[in-house]
């Protein structure tokens, strides 16, 4: 069904998006943990938590075959629109200015502050080992997620995002091991934005693929819903921009004359 | 083990961090499913499950603004 690198270049892009959002959050914590308490316990518990994703994806792998292709859809697709929406709701939030942009900066300081101030043991660091392995395995879940997610309507689509995902994996670690420091100049929100609405439009036309909705001009479609998804998440800024603004100015009315 | 719990409830929450929104949403693609044993045209029910979701994000969007 999906051919060409037309079809599978959005799963690639999107696996490729939010999976680079995923590998930054984590690269800013397995930094702060490693430059505080060493290389050794970091990397350790990267690897423990990368082991343990793998031998899952593994185990569902193999399980998310036997389910029906419809039932699949509907199930991957439901939580996809909830992940998605989820992210594109909170990037708008922030391209307005209802809660703070994501800074990787702060994030580094607040980590090193707190694995600094946790006592050290002889043998292995376990704070330094718990929070690399908590960090790596929820940013790589999520990225596990998108990925199966993106690639619910066949293996030619998990394998586009798989690409992508890698990709981000590899570019992520490479820029991190030379600037060994958090990828602050990231512009996450923007990326957030982006992913929100393919994983929104992808989620939509999976659920109505797997409900017997014929999609009018098959996959052609997905493009129509990422722009729609995106005309709408535009006029939800300037709607929650205008809402704030008349908050403002009730809060302060010398602020609005 | 505590890592593994907090792992866990963090994957919950990338779902739902807002009850009301994600309700909203499960009730709509409920509903949109629940459409084709009613004989709605597939055409119209791919337009409503979009529209829906579509003012769902708005109504969730400016929610949030306003109630900050």
């Amino acid at each position: 069904m999906f051919s060409g690198w037309m079809q599978l270049g959005p799963s690639a892009l999107a696996g490729f998006l939010a999976s680079s959002v995923e590998c930054v959050e984590a690269l800013t914590i397995i930094l702060a943990v490693g430059s505080t308490r060493g290389w050794r316990d970091a990397l350790c518990g990267t690897a423990a938590a990368l082991a343990l994703l793998a031998a899952i994806v593994g185990l569902f792998g193999k399980a998310l075959e036997q389910i029906p292709l419809a039932m699949l859809q509907i199930y991957v697709g439901g939580l996809l629109v909830i992940f998605g929406m989820r992210w594109l709701k909170k990037s708008v939030l922030r391209f307005t200015g209802t809660i703070p942009l994501h800074d990787e900066d702060a994030a580094f300081v607040a980590e090193q502050r707190r694995i600094g101030s946790a006592s050290v043991s002889p043998g292995w660091d376990v704070p330094a080992l718990a929070a690399t392995f908590q960090i790596t395995m929820l940013e790589g879940a999520e990225v596990v997620f998108i990925v199966l997610g993106i690639g619910a309507g066949g293996a030619e689509l998990t394998e586009a995002a798989t690409v992508g995902a890698l990709a981000a994996l590899l570019v992520t670690t490479m820029i991190g091991a030379v600037v060994h420091r958090p990828l602050a100049r990231v512009p996450e929100n923007l990326m957030k934005f982006i992913v929100g609405i393919l994983l929104t439009a992808f989620g939509t036309f999976w659920f109505g693929e797997g409900a017997g909705i014929a999609w009018p001009g098959g996959e052609a479609s997905l493009v129509g819903l990422m722009l729609g998804y995106l005309i709408i998440a535009i006029v939800t800024i300037r709607l929650s921009r205008e809402a704030r603004r008349n908050a403002f100015e009730i809060a302060t009315p010398e602020a609005g004359r | 083990m505590r890592p593994v719990v907090t792992v866990l409830a963090s994957i919950g929450s990338l779902f739902v961090d807002d009850a009301l929104f994600a309700a909203l949403m499960l009730t709509w693609l409920a509903l949109i499913y629940l459409l084709a044993l009613t004989g709605v045209d597939s055409v119209w029910r791919g337009a409503l499950l979009f529209a829906g979701l579509g003012l769902i994000l708005v109504h969730g969007g400016s929610r949030k603004t306003r109630s900050r």
